[in-house]
């Protein structure tokens, strides 16, 4: 019996570290999806660009984290801008599918990019709080909470219940949707698209340079890190929790972790991969019994 | 919907009789004479000719395999354009269908020993078999929500599916002696390739297709002309399976040897789904020649390498760079893709006179909507 607690209590912890990365990747989908109906499949991969930029900016250039963090997250935003700039703004009147592929075009573009620079190897990113890091990784069960890992759940949660706080009060919030809705009539009452659509994509980048500097430093950095590891359940937890809810990727970004880790500690070893059967279950019950996802309101 | 919806139902059948009338006539009043018939068949006949050549005047034996890889893309983008170009649903879990055919014709024709053709028969049927599955998914969600579930299913089937039992250790698929060097089998993948086209101008022409392609432009409206919204969808995934299996099928046994490290993953996913729409959505002579682009880009930028001076040697690394920023200008300035760029080729070849200006009024299919389940 106290073996089966310890085994929920380890999927609960891990569940909750590969899930927050997921819902912090999903976060930034939605917020995109919610403003623009876009599926930005690039979202992941600006989120490796950032941790790529805080490798190269701590451990190569030599300045100090936290500055290199910040360094990071501008280049990101900047990124997502340019992205939104280039690339979605020409295509503004293109078929969803279209745009979607266009954004994966991107991301296959920025790993490529990665590759020639950084090449190949494993990079590894130290964590914000070194010395408490190792003492609390001693501890046999605890150690999976280290600071890091709860700064970026910290992280996730702020961000999803301040968008969804943004969204929900604020006018320039209100703007947005109002123009993922009719963007005629909003362009009629004066609000400009192409500074909305510049607004929410630096957003994005912001969410997508946060989630990288903050997570890397719990894993190892490789090219193409996030859009191999976490983009497929990103995008099926936002689709459990509801595509156009932002507390909606919080939720189902932790109930895929949760559920298909504990799925991984039950299931006998012969069994591939028995976390990606488990999402994948999870998502095709989801479309069969309530396809709106979880916690899906309109817009 | 929303054009309809704007007009009024004189103004909008006004319009659509008028215009279709004014370009038929311009149509009617011009005939290619005989020799401008000549003219135009040689074309088309000469690219085949040349196709059908290449195997033998190529000067390495493993430069038929170049050809090989690329008739068998050529298959996928076949595959890719029933369900993205006719349907206009999203895939991006074709490398799972094309997987399961490599697999799967690799154990019938090598581990269990019965002919080749059984083989690649047994492959092209499990692509059907998973694209069918897949199909029941699509008849609940459409558009995005598709993609993502094709998305969840690719990651599956690479990581899970193609790693049960002796699948993870790889199987050998090997060919019969008759074939086994690389110019005589790029004949048969060829040979399938030519098949699968006629298949798809088949599929166009008929009922099948026509009603597939209501069901893209509208499914309500579709639904409301009698057409079985449910069968047409499930049979636009069988064939595209059914062509993406056996593409796989044809893909094992070139390599001789299928394991899960052949890259059935998202990057050859994206890949497919790239020279798709670089090749241009619904127009199958585009994406052929998108398919065609992307299985040889390395190629060619090493042939240019060699033999234009001072042209750089490029890194491996940079190719999928190359790809995304061809997708990226395609889709930015002909949505169409290659397809649109060739449009007054293919007007001319089908007997209308050679006009630049075809290419602006390309009216091929974007394909898909915002699905909500």
């Amino acid at each position: 019996m106290a073996d089966f607690f310890e085994s929920v209590f380890r999927a609960l912890m891990v569940g909750m570290v590969t899930g927050t990365i997921y819902g912090l990747i999903g976060l930034g989908i939605v917020l995109i999806y919610k403003a623009q109906r876009i599926i930005n499949f690039a979202q992941a991969e600006v989120a490796t660009f950032a941790a790529f930029m805080l490798y190269l900016f701590h451990a190569r250039v030599g300045a100090p984290y936290v500055v290199a963090m910040l360094i990071a997250i501008v280049l990101a935003v900047a990124l997502s801008v340019g992205i939104e700039r280039i690339v979605i703004r020409p295509l503004r009147d293109a078929p969803d599918v279209t745009v979607f592929v266009a954004t994966a075009g991107v991301a296959l573009f920025l790993i490529a990019m990665t590759f020639l620079i950084g090449g190949a190897n494993i990079l590894i990113v130290d964590p914000l709080f070194g010395e408490i890091e190792t003492r609390i990784a001693e501890q046999p069960l605890l150690g999976l909470l280290s600071p890091q890992r709860l700064m970026v759940l910290a992280v996730l949660i702020a961000f999803s219940l301040s968008l969804a706080w943004f969204f929900a009060k604020k006018p320039l919030g209100r703007a947005i949707l109002a123009m993922s809705a009719e963007p005629f009539a909003v362009r009629l009452a004066g609000i400009s698209a192409d500074r909305m659509s510049t607004f929410v994509w630096g957003l994005t980048g912001l969410l997508a340079g946060v989630a990288g500097v903050v997570f890397i430093p719990t894993s190892a950095l490789t090219p193409g890190y996030f859009t191999a590891n976490a983009l497929i359940p990103a995008l099926t937890s936002i689709v459990v929790g509801g595509l156009t809810s932002l507390p909606g990727a919080l939720v189902g970004g932790l109930l895929i972790g949760f559920l298909s880790e504990l799925t991984a500690q039950f299931t006998p070893a012969t069994v591939p991969s028995p976390n990606i059967i488990a999402a994948f279950v999870i998502l095709l019950l989801t479309l069969l019994f309530r396809p709106k996802g979880l916690l899906a309101r309109e817009a | 919907m929303t054009d309809l919806a704007k007009l009024s139902p004189e103004e909008h059948l006004g319009s659509e009789l008028h215009g279709e009338h004014a370009a038929a006539s311009a149509e009617a009043d011009f005939h290619p004479s005989g020799a401008g018939w000549a003219a135009r068949i040689s074309v088309p006949a000469a690219v085949v000719a040349l196709i059908l050549a290449l195997p033998v005047i190529l000067p390495y034996d493993y430069q038929a395999d170049i050809v090989s890889l690329a008739a068998i893309y050529g298959c996928v983008a076949l595959s890719m354009n029933v369900l993205v170009g006719y349907l206009g649903q999203l895939s991006l879990g074709h490398q799972a269908f094309f997987g399961v055919g490599a697999f799967a014709s690799a154990v019938v024709a090598t581990r269990w020993g019965y002919p080749l053709p059984l083989g690649m028969l047994a492959g092209a049927a499990s692509g059907a078999f998973t694209a069918v599955l897949l199909g029941y998914v699509a008849l609940r969600v459409r558009g995005l929500y598709l993609a993502i579930v094709t998305l969840a299913y690719g990651l599956l089937a690479e990581v899970s599916l193609f790693q049960f039992g002796f699948l993870a250790q790889g199987v050998p698929a090997s060919r019969p002696e008759a074939l086994a060097s690389p110019r005589a089998y790029s004949y048969v993948v060829l040979g399938c390739l030519a098949l699968l086209f006629v298949l798809d101008i088949r599929l166009v022409k008929s009922k099948a297709g026509r009603a597939i392609q209501a069901i893209r432009d509208d499914e309500r409206v579709a639904q409301s002309f009698g057409i079985n919204v449910t069968r047409y969808k499930l049979l636009a995934f069988i064939i595209s399976g059914t062509f993406a299996g056996l593409a796989g099928a044809l893909f094992g046994h070139m390599l001789g040897y299928v394991s899960s490290e052949n890259e059935f993953n998202l990057v050859l996913a994206l890949t497919f789904v790239l020279m798709t729409v670089v090749g241009g959505l619904g127009n199958r002579v585009g994406v052929l020649m998108g398919a065609v682009v992307f299985a040889t880009l390395d190629e060619i930028l090493d042939a240019m390498h060699t033999f234009i001076p001072y042209f750089p040697e490029v890194n491996p690394v940079v190719v999928p760079v190359i790809g995304a920023a061809l997708l990226v200008i395609t889709l930015i300035q002909f949505p169409g893709g290659i397809g649109q760029q060739i449009q007054p080729i293919q007007r001319w070849v089908r007997g209308g006179r050679f006009d630049m200006h075809a290419m602006h009024e390309y009216h091929g299919s974007g394909g898909g909507i915002v699905g909500r389940p």
